[in-house]
């Protein structure tokens, strides 16, 4: 692994936030035509936020 | 289950409308991180070197804590189950108003079985090349029968490629037609 990727993963491991912290803010534009904030669902409802790397693309 | 799922990825919302109605229509958003690049992805500490995010599954309650982490084997689909049994410790009970899945099953002793997820283009294409044939065959989810995946998986490289098919002993990866068609002739 090159320096600079080590580099990458360490930090990136150090900055995925853990259980019990409050979650960053999201707010972005969806495929269905809307902007979703995450704040909406502040008190509403619980929700399950699924990373995936590229459409088109499954396992 | 009283819980939103939002999906997302490095993709423009174009590319992710494209690919929600090659499969079919997907009811929940799929979130574009698209411009500034990466940027949400990079917030949970999840965008990889090459620009596309890990795959990768947090849990927020209704305070806005998260209370799960799963950053997964990119080339693995999460534990449908595993997820299940998160969110019914955040609301009990929420359990009973799923359909519970079916146990795993064991091999299906049809002459053609398909192994395929839902979301699955090759899968649906299989589907109508049977029809057009009047094959007869079973079909096995494997995100729900986790005992299927592993044995797609021993099949297929590691990978749990769909569809992948078991025509009466001879196995076939991925939607083949050619491939498809000389195990179909053989069968009994």
């Amino acid at each position: 692994m090159q320096i600079s990727e080590f580099v990458l993963r360490f930090r990136r491991r150090n900055m995925v936030p853990k259980v019990g912290q409050a979650v960053p803010r999201v707010e972005l534009k969806s495929h269905l035509g809307t902007t979703v904030r995450l704040s909406d669902f502040r008190d509403k409802c619980n929700v399950v936020i699924a990373f995936f790397p590229l459409a088109w693309t499954p396992v | 289950m009283n819980t939103q799922v939002l999906g997302i990825s490095v993709d423009s919302t174009d590319c992710l409308r494209a690919w929600a109605e090659s499969l079919g229509g997907i009811t929940y958003p799929l979130l574009s991180d698209f411009y500034p690049h990466g940027q949400v992805a990079q917030a949970f500490g999840v965008l990889r070197a090459e620009g596309k995010s890990e795959r990768a599954i947090f849990v927020i309650d209704k305070q806005g804590i998260i209370r799960y982490v799963d950053v997964h084997d990119i080339d693995r689909q999460p534990d449908n189950e595993e997820l299940f049994r998160v969110l019914e410790k955040l609301e009990p009970g929420v359990r009973a108003q799923k359909i519970a899945a079916p146990p795993p099953t064991p091999e299906p002793t049809a002459d053609v079985v398909m192994y395929c997820t839902p979301w699955c283009p090759g899968c649906r294409r299989a589907r109508e090349f049977f029809k057009s044939r009047n094959i007869s065959f079973v079909e096995v989810d494997i995100t729900r029968d986790r005992a299927a995946a592993e044995r797609v998986r021993k099949w297929a490289n590691g990978n749990e490629t769909t569809p992948t098919f078991n025509i009466k002993g001879t196995i076939v990866v991925d939607f083949d037609q050619a491939q498809l068609e000389r195990a179909l002739g053989s069968r009994g």
